[in-house]
C-alpha cells in the first residue's frame, strides 16, 4: 500500500475553502497567527493534538502517553473514511507517525493535509546581533534519532573496497545553522555526498537567493558538494518525486527535511513509500526545533494536499 | 599543472585524510612519551574541535601500522595493534532503555560488538595484503576458518573466513537495523561484545597466530554515547587487560560518566590515565605549539616548493633530530619569515606617520589637556620618534591620576635619555609597554574600515589560534588565498619561501575571525545561543576597548566568584559547558592567593573573535561579572541586554554613540 | 552621486566572491571569465559598488530551476483551473503524468506558445515548450501551434494552456489573444509564463473572456532595482535619486542605448535573468555589449 498525491490546491484567499468537515483533525500546538488560524478553520472538526515526544520515544496523543510500538491501537477506533492533517501546528516528524499508524487502517482512504504559509518572513531574525525572546531550547542532542526512520552508517573504511556510502540529500529553507549542524556533529565522518534542494520556485520570488547565499559555503568539496536540486516550495509530489529520482542510483541516505513544510511532506511520502522492503535504504534527520520564536508573520496561502491510497 | 598553495592549506580535518596515514601524520616531537600502544590498561584521550584528536588516534590503529608505505613489517611491529571504531552517533541515541525497555542492554552489546568483530576482520584482512614479513602466519590466516561456536553464534555459512567475517557481519548490522524498525518482534541475534572479541582474539592465537600481540580498541566521540551507554564501556576499560584493552576519545570539558554499571551511584576517581591532546601532546606550552605549527606548515610548503631538505616529519628514529635547538629554531624561523610581523613600535611609528590617526591623537590629547585646565600644548605630548610613548601619552592624559606637567617633564626626560635607568624613566617604559597595545587599539576602533595591525605575524596568529591547530591552518590557508589573488604568476612560488605581506595577513585573520563568529552558530544543540553570548561579550569587550583611559586595559576575559557559579541557573551552567566544549570560552581556575581572596573562576572568549572586535588577543585585565549580569548576557533578550549596555555605556563613560564594529552586512533585508 | 555606504569595499568583494561561487556551482551558467570582464567594465569606487548591488539583486533561473517550474504548473496550476472550470479532473497526479506521456487523446487541451501569430524573433516560447516536453515526457501530439487552432476537434479540446518565459508588458500576450480571439468561444485559453509583472497582468485581465492569466511567479514595482524594498541593509540610507542618476550618467558614458531605454521596457527595471535570454524588462545593464568597448554579463 503506498500513498499516492491525488491533488494539490493553493488558495490565496479563505474563502470557500474545500475543507472537509463533520470528520477528524490531527493538529498540534499553535505558535502564531496561522497555527490559530489553521485550527481556527477546523472548528467542525473533532481535534485531536498529536505529538512525536523525541526525548522520550513515545506518543503523546490528546494527552495521553503511548509507547512509539503501541500508539497506532489509538487509530483502530476511527470510522471516518476520511481525515484531516493539520500541518501547519505539525512537525513533519508528528506527520510521519501519524501516516504511518494511518496506512494500515484500511477504512482511512483520503487524508486531506492542510498548511498555511507565512505570509512574509521577518528576516531581521536571522542577523546575529538581533534576537527575539526564545526560550532556551529543550533539544535532546541535536538530531535524534526517529525510531522506524534511522539508518545505521559507517564510516568509509579504506580496508576493503566496498565502500558504505552513505549521502545526505538535504531540504533547505533560511537558517543554514541547522544545516551546519548536522556537518558539525558529523565532522566528515559519514556522509560521502551532499546534495542540497533549494525551494525554487520559492514563496516569493528571490527567496530562493537568501537560501543559495546563506549555504554557500556548504556547496564546495569540503562538504562534499554534489549538485543543487531544485523544487518548488510548496509542491511536496515534486519533492516526493526527487526523492523517488535519488534513490534509484543510491544504497544509503538520510534526508534532512529542514527547508519547507511542503517539501518535508513530500519527504515523510517518500519514507512511508519506501523502505528496505523494496530496497531502499533511507532515513530522517531531524532536529526539532523548539524555540517558539516569532519569526513569521500573518496569515499567507492555503495550501490544501490530498492524499488517497493505492 | 602546479596545485594552488591555498589547495594544500585547505585539507584541514582528521576525517578528510584517508585512514592511512604513516607518511603523513606528524609526530609530535615528545611522541616516545604519548605512544598510545604503549599503554597497558585503557586511557583517556582528550580532544576539542580541531586538536587533532581523531588523526592522533588513526595513526595509532592498523590500516596506518599496517599501511603498503610501510615496506617491511616485523613481528615487533605488530605487537601492539589499534583499533579504531567511531559509533553511528546519532543511531547510537536509539539504544535507549525508553524506547527499547530491557532489551536496549543486549541491543547495544550487540551492536558494538558485531562492529567491532568488523573490525577486527579487517584487520586480518590488512594484515594478509601488508608487507608484514611472517608468510607463514599469512598463509595460516589465508584459509582460517571460524570455529563453529563462532559459526552458530553468528549464524554464519559453513567455512566462513576470519577475513571475510567483516562481510557477514555488516549484513548482521543491517538486520539489526531493520529490527530497531520494530522492536516487539525478537531480535535476529544477541551477542555479547566484549566477549565475543575476546574470543575471536583468542581463537586466533590458539592457531599460533598473533600469539604475542595486544589489541587497544579506541572508540572515538565517546561523549555522544548515551550515558549507560558510556557506563557499559567504562566496565570494559576497568576490566580490560591484555591482549584485550578497551580507550575512550572525547572532547574535553564533555561531561561524561566515568562510573560502571555496578557502580553508577558512587563518586568514582578517574584512574585511568587521561591524555590531553593539547596540553600533553603537542603544545605544552606555547613554544611548543609554535614549533610543532611551523613543522606543520614547513611540511606542507616542502610539497608545494619540491624541496627535500625537510626531516622527514613522520618518521620516529627522526624525532631526536627534531628535538635540537637549531633545528627548532630553523622551523620558527621559515614561519616566522612566511608570516612576517610588525612589532609595537614600529605600528606605533607608522600610525603617528600617518595623518588621520596623528590628527586624532592630537586631538584626543587636547581634549585631555581642556579637561584638566592644562595650559600645556598637545604638541609637546608628541613626538614623531617617539611614536609608542606617544600614543601612551594621548590615553594616560585622560587618567585622574595624571599630571599634565609632570608626564611632559617625564616625557622630555625620556627623549632625551630613553636608556636611563632612573626609576621615573623605568617607570614611564613599563607604563608604555603595558598600554602600547591598548593605545593601538583604541585608535583602532575609530576606522572600522581599517583592521588593526597587531593581528598579523606568526606569532599573533598562534596567540588567536590558542593551541588550536585547526584555527591555524585556517588563517595559513585564508592568508595564501588572499596572496594568490594578488599575485598573477603562480610559478614563482614554486622557488622561494611565499612571503605574506601584512595587509593580507589582517585581512586573512579578519575574514577568519568573522568565519569563526559565523561557525558557532552550528557548534552543538546550543549554537545560536552561543553566538548570541559571544557576540555580546565581543561587544562588552569593545565597548570597554574604546574607553578613553584605557585603565585596565586589554579585555577579553570576565571572571565570577566560584561560589556563586555553583549556585547559578542550570541554563547558565549548561551554557558555560557547551562553550568549553566547542572553544567559546576557556575557563581559568583563579587559586587563591590569600585566604581573604574570593575564589573566582575566569573565562576568556576565543582570541580567535579579537579582530572582528578589534579587541586583544591577549589575556591581561578581566570584567568581573556579577551573577545578575552573567544572567543578563547569557539568557535575556535582547531589550533587556541592550539597556545593560547602555548602562556600561553610561558608567564607562564611552562617548561616542554609533557602533563602529562591521555589521551592515548581515540581517541582508532580503 | 550618491552617498558611497563606508563598508562598501566589504561588500563588493563579498558580492564578487558569491558571484564566483554560484559560477562555480552552475547556479549561474557563464563563465568566471565572463563574469570577471563585465566587472571590468566598472571602475570607479561608485560604480564597483553599483556593480555589487546589481549582483546582489540577480534572480536567475536556469534550466533546472525553469524545470522545476514547470513541475509546478503541470502538478499544481494546471489542475486546479481545469478542475476549477469543469474542463478535466484528474484521478491523481501520478496518473495526470502518465496521461501526458501515453494517452494524450483522452486529455481536453493541448500545449502551445504565444510566439507564432506573427514573426515576431522571440522564440523563447518555443524554447520553454521544448524543454517541458523532455522533462515531462508528454507526448508530442499535445503540442499545437496557431496555424493549427481552426482544425481542432472543439468537441473535445476545451483549454489551449500556453507556455512563456516572462509576461512583462503584456503587450505580446495582447496581440496573441487579437489573433486568436475568434476562437475564445471555443477554448479557454490558460497563459503560464514562468514570470509575469503585475503591470502585464493588470493589462490583460478583465478585458478578456475565456483567458486566465496563471504565472508561477508574479513579480510587481518592488522588484525594479531602484526601489527599496529589496535593497540590501547596506543601501538602506542611500538617496534612490541619486542612485538612478548616477546609472543614468553611467549608461551615457558607457554605452550607445537610447535613454529611453535605460529603465528597460515599461520602466520596470527587473533583475530577472533567464540563463539563455535576458527579458526586455530587465535592465539593459545586464546584457548590453559592445566590442571593445563593454564586456556583456548575460546573453541577450
Amino acid at each position: 500500500m503506498k500513498y499516492k498525491f491525488k491533488n494539490i490546491k493553493i488558495f490565496d484567499t479563505c474563502s470557500s475553502l474545500p475543507i472537509l468537515s463533520n470528520t477528524i483533525c490531527f493538529h498540534g500546538n499553535p505558535l502564531d497567527e496561522r497555527g490559530d488560524y489553521a485550527i481556527s478553520l477546523n472548528i467542525d472538526n473533532k481535534l485531536i493534538n498529536f505529538k512525536y515526544d523525541d526525548e522520550n520515544f513515545n506518543i503523546i496523543i490528546n494527552g495521553e502517553t503511548f509507547d512509539v510500538d503501541e500508539y497506532e491501537n489509538e487509530f483502530l477506533t476511527i470510522t471516518e473514511s476520511s481525515i484531516i492533517i493539520e500541518a501547519t501546528t505539525l512537525s513533519v516528524i508528528d506527520i510521519l507517525f501519524i501516516l504511518k499508524a494511518i496506512k494500515t487502517i484500511s477504512s482511512i482512504v483520503d487524508i486531506q493535509i492542510l498548511y498555511i504559509e507565512p505570509k512574509e518572513y521577518n528576516f531581521k531574525n536571522s542577523s546575529i546581533l538581533e534576537y527575539d525572546d526564545f526560550e532556551l531550547s529543550s533539544k535532546f542532542k541535536e538530531f535524534p534519532p526517529v525510531p522506524g526512520f534511522t539508518i545505521l552508517t559507517q564510516p568509509y573504511d579504506e580496508v576493503d573496497e566496498e565502500r558504505e556510502n552513505t549521502e545526505l540529500i538535504a531540504f533547505l529553507g533560511f537558517e543554514r545553522t541547522r544545516l551546519g549542524q548536522i556537518f558539525t556533529s558529523d565532522d566528515g565522518a559519514t556522509y560521502t555526498k551532499f546534495t542540497p534542494v533549494i525551494p525554487l520556485p520559492g514563496f516569493s520570488p528571490g527567496w530562493e537567493n537568501r537560501t543559495i547565499s546563506s549555504h554557500l559555503k556548504f556547496f564546495s568539496s569540503k562538504y562534499v558538494f554534489n549538485k543543487l536540486e531544485y523544487v518548488s516550495a510548496n509542491n511536496p509530489y515534486h519533492a516526493y518525486k526527487i526523492l523517488l529520482n535519488f534513490s534509484k542510483t543510491r544504497n544509503k541516505f538520510r534526508i534532512a527535511p529542514i527547508g519547507t513544510k511542503p517539501n518535508a511532506i513530500g519527504c515523510a511520502i517518500f519514507l512511508l513509500n519506501n523502505d528496505t522492503n523494496n530496497g531502499i535504504n533511507s532515513g530522517i534527520l531531524f532536529d526539532f526545533p523548539t524555540k517558539i520564536k516569532k519569526r513569521s508573520n500573518g496569515v499567507g496561502k492555503i495550501n490544501i494536499y490530498m492524499l488517497i491510497k493505492d | 599543472m602546479a596545485e594552488k598553495l591555498s589547495s594544500i592549506f585547505k585539507k584541514n580535518r582528521a576525517e578528510e585524510f584517508p585512514d592511512d596515514l604513516w607518511n603523513t601524520f606528524i609526530l609530535p616531537i615528545e611522541y616516545e612519551q604519548w605512544n598510545l600502544l604503549e599503554n597497558d590498561k585503557g586511557v583517556h584521550i582528550r580532544g576539542g574541535r580541531g586538536t587533532g584528536k581523531t588523526m592522533f588516534l588513526k595513526y595509532h590503529c592498523f590500516p596506518t601500522q599496517l599501511s603498503n608505505e610501510r615496506i617491511s613489517i616485523d613481528e615487533n611491529d605488530i605487537k601492539q595493534i589499534g583499533i579504531y571504531w567511531r559509533p553511528d552517533t546519532h543511531f547510537v541515541q536509539l539504544i535507549n532503555d525508553k524506547y527499547l525497555k530491557d532489551k536496549w542492554l543486549s541491543t547495544f552489546n550487540t551492536y558494538v560488538g558485531l562492529s567491532l568483530i568488523i573490525k577486527f576482520s579487517k584487520f586480518l584482512q590488512k594484515l594478509l595484503i601488508s608487507n608484514y614479513t611472517n608468510t607463514d602466519t599469512k598463509n595460516k590466516l589465508k584459509e582460517l576458518k571460524i570455529t563453529s561456536i563462532l559459526k552458530e553464534e553468528l549464524n554464519c555459512e559453513e567455512n566462513t573466513l576470519y577475513t571475510e567475517l567483516h562481510k557477514h557481519c555488516n549484513g548482521l548490522l543491517y538486520k539489526l537495523q531493520n529490527w530497531l524498525h520494530s522492536p516487539q518482534k525478537d531480535m535476529p541475534l544477541a551477542i555479547d561484545g566484549k566477549a565475543s572479541l575476546y574470543y575471536i582474539i583468542d581463537s586466533i592465537k590458539n592457531e599460533e597466530i598473533l600469539e604475542g600481540t595486544t589489541f587497544h580498541i579506541f572508540i572515538d566521540e565517546f561523549e555522544n554515547l548515551t550515558n549507560d551507554q558510556q557506563m557499559i564501556i567504562n566496565g570494559w576499560m576497568k576490566h580490560g587487560e591484555k591482549p584485550l584493552l578497551y580507550s575512550i576519545a572525547y572532547k574535553k570539558y564533555a561531561e561524561i560518566s566515568i562510573n560502571t554499571s555496578s557502580e553508577e551511584n558512587t563518586q568514582r576517581r578517574n584512574d585511568h590515565r587521561i591524555i590531553d591532546i593539547v596540553d600533553d601532546v603537542y603544545a605544552k606550552d606555547e613554544r611548543s605549539f609554535k614549533i610543532f605549527a611551523s613543522e606543520i606548515i614547513a611540511s606542507k610548503l616542502q610539497v608545494f616548493l619540491n624541496n627535500k631538505d625537510i626531516i622527514p616529519l613522520s618518521d620516529r628514529k627522526q624525532l631526536t633530530s627534531r628535538r635540537t635547538e637549531p633545528y627548532k629554531k630553523q622551523m620558527l624561523d621559515i614561519t616566522k619569515t612566511i608570516f612576517p610581523e610588525k612589532d609595537y613600535a614600529t605600528i606605533s611609528s607608522d600610525m603617528i606617520n600617518d595623518n588621520t590617526i596623528f590628527t586624532k591623537v592630537k586631538k584626543n590629547i587636547e581634549h585631555a589637556l581642556k579637561d584638566k585646565n592644562s595650559p600645556l600644548s598637545a604638541d609637546d605630548f608628541i613626538c614623531i620618534n617617539n611614536a609608542s610613548a606617544s600614543l601612551v601619552n594621548s590615553i594616560l592624559l585622560f587618567r585622574t591620576k595624571t599630571n599634565p606637567s609632570k608626564l611632559l617633564k617625564t616625557f622630555n626626560q625620556y627623549k632625551e635619555h630613553p636608556s636611563s635607568r632612573s626609576k621615573v624613566i623605568l617607570e614611564y617604559k613599563e607604563l608604555i609597554s603595558n598600554n602600547i597595545v591598548a593605545a593601538i587599539l583604541y585608535l583602532y576602533t575609530y576606522y572600522s574600515q581599517r583592521i588593526c595591525p597587531i593581528y598579523s605575524g606568526f606569532n599573533r596568529f598562534c596567540m588567536m589560534s590558542k593551541n588550536n591547530i585547526r584555527h591555524l591552518l585556517e588563517l595559513c590557508y585564508q592568508s595564501f588565498i588572499e596572496l594568490e589573488s594578488t599575485i598573477e604568476d603562480f610559478k614563482q612560488f614554486h622557488e622561494t619561501l611565499p612571503i605574506v605581506p601584512l595587509e593580507l595577513q589582517l585581512k586573512a585573520a579578519k575574514f577568519c575571525s568573522k568565519q569563526e563568529l559565523e561557525t558557532i552558530s552550528e557548534l552543538g544543540p546550543y549554537g545560536q545561543e552561543l553566538q548570541k553570548i559571544a557576540n555580546r561579550l565581543g561587544r562588552i569587550f569593545h565597548l570597554k576597548q574604546r574607553i578613553k583611559t584605557q585603565s585596565k586595559p586589554e579585555n577579553i576575559h570576565f571572571s565570577v566568584e566560584t561560589l556563586a557559579l555553583d549556585s547559578i541557573d542550570d541554563k547558565i551552567k549548561t551554557l558555560i559547558t557547551q562553550a568549553k566544549i566547542w572553544n567559546v570560552l576557556q575557563e581559568y581556575n583563579i587559586t587563591k592567593n590569600t585566604p581573604n581572596d574570593i575564589a573566582t573562576k575566569e573565562y576568556m572568549l576565543t582570541p580567535m573573535l579579537a579582530p572582528f572586535y578589534t579587541i586583544s588577543p591577549r589575556k591581561i585585565h578581566k570584567i568581573p561579572f556579577s551573577v545578575d549580569e552573567l544572567k543578563i548576557i547569557f539568557l535575556d533578550n535582547d531589550e533587556k541586554f541592550d539597556k545593560f549596555y547602555a548602562k556600561l555605556i553610561k558608567d564607562w563613560k564611552v562617548e561616542d554613540k554609533i557602533e563602529h564594529i562591521q555589521h551592515s552586512l548581515f540581517g541582508d533585508l532580503f | 552621486m550618491y552617498v558611497l555606504p563606508d563598508e562598501w569595499e566589504q561588500f563588493y568583494y563579498e558580492m564578487c566572491n558569491r558571484a564566483k561561487i554560484y559560477i562555480k556551482i552552475n547556479y549561474w551558467d557563464i563563465t568566471e571569465e565572463n563574469l570577471l570582464l563585465w566587472l571590468k567594465n566598472f571602475s570607479t569606487d561608485h560604480e564597483k559598488f553599483l556593480s555589487a548591488l546589481l549582483i546582489y539583486r540577480i534572480i536567475y533561473r536556469n534550466k533546472s530551476s525553469r524545470l522545476s517550474m514547470y513541475h509546478h504548473i503541470i502538478e499544481i496550476i494546471i489542475p486546479n483551473i481545469l478542475s476549477q472550470h469543469d474542463i478535466f479532473h484528474i484521478d491523481n497526479i501520478d496518473n495526470f503524468h502518465s496521461l501526458l506521456k501515453n494517452d494524450p487523446w483522452l486529455l481536453p487541451f493541448k500545449f502551445s506558445t504565444i510566439s507564432d501569430v506573427d514573426n515576431s524573433p522571440s522564440k523563447s516560447g518555443p524554447q520553454v515548450l521544448r524543454e517541458f516536453r523532455r522533462e515531462g515526457n508528454f507526448h508530442k501530439k499535445l503540442e499545437t501551434s496557431f496555424n493549427e487552432l481552426a482544425n481542432l476537434d472543439k468537441q473535445r479540446i476545451k483549454a489551449i494552456i500556453l507556455f512563456d518565459d516572462i509576461m512583462g508588458t503584456g503587450e505580446q500576450f495582447k496581440t496573441y489573444l487579437d489573433k486568436v480571439s475568434p476562437f475564445f468561444k471555443d477554448f479557454l485559453f490558460i497563459y503560464c509564463p514562468l514570470v509575469a509583472h503585475q503591470n502585464g497582468i493588470n493589462n490583460v485581465t478583465d478585458k478578456y473572456s475565456n483567458v486566465i492569466i496563471a504565472p508561477v511567479e508574479i513579480v510587481d514595482e518592488k522588484y525594479s532595482f531602484f526601489k527599496k524594498d529589496f535593497l540590501p541593509k547596506i543601501a538602506e540610507n542611500i538617496d534612490l535619486n541619486n542612485l538612478e542618476n548616477f546609472y543614468i550618467k553611467f549608461m551615457h558614458t558607457n554605452t550607445k542605448l537610447p535613454k529611453k531605454d535605460y529603465f528597460a521596457k515599461d520602466k520596470q527595471s527587473l533583475t530577472y535573468i533567464f540563463n539563455l535570454s535576458t527579458p526586455n524588462n530587465t535592465l539593459p545593464i545586464f546584457w548590453y555589449e559592445e566590442e571593445n568597448q563593454w564586456e556583456k554579463f548575460f546573453p541577450r
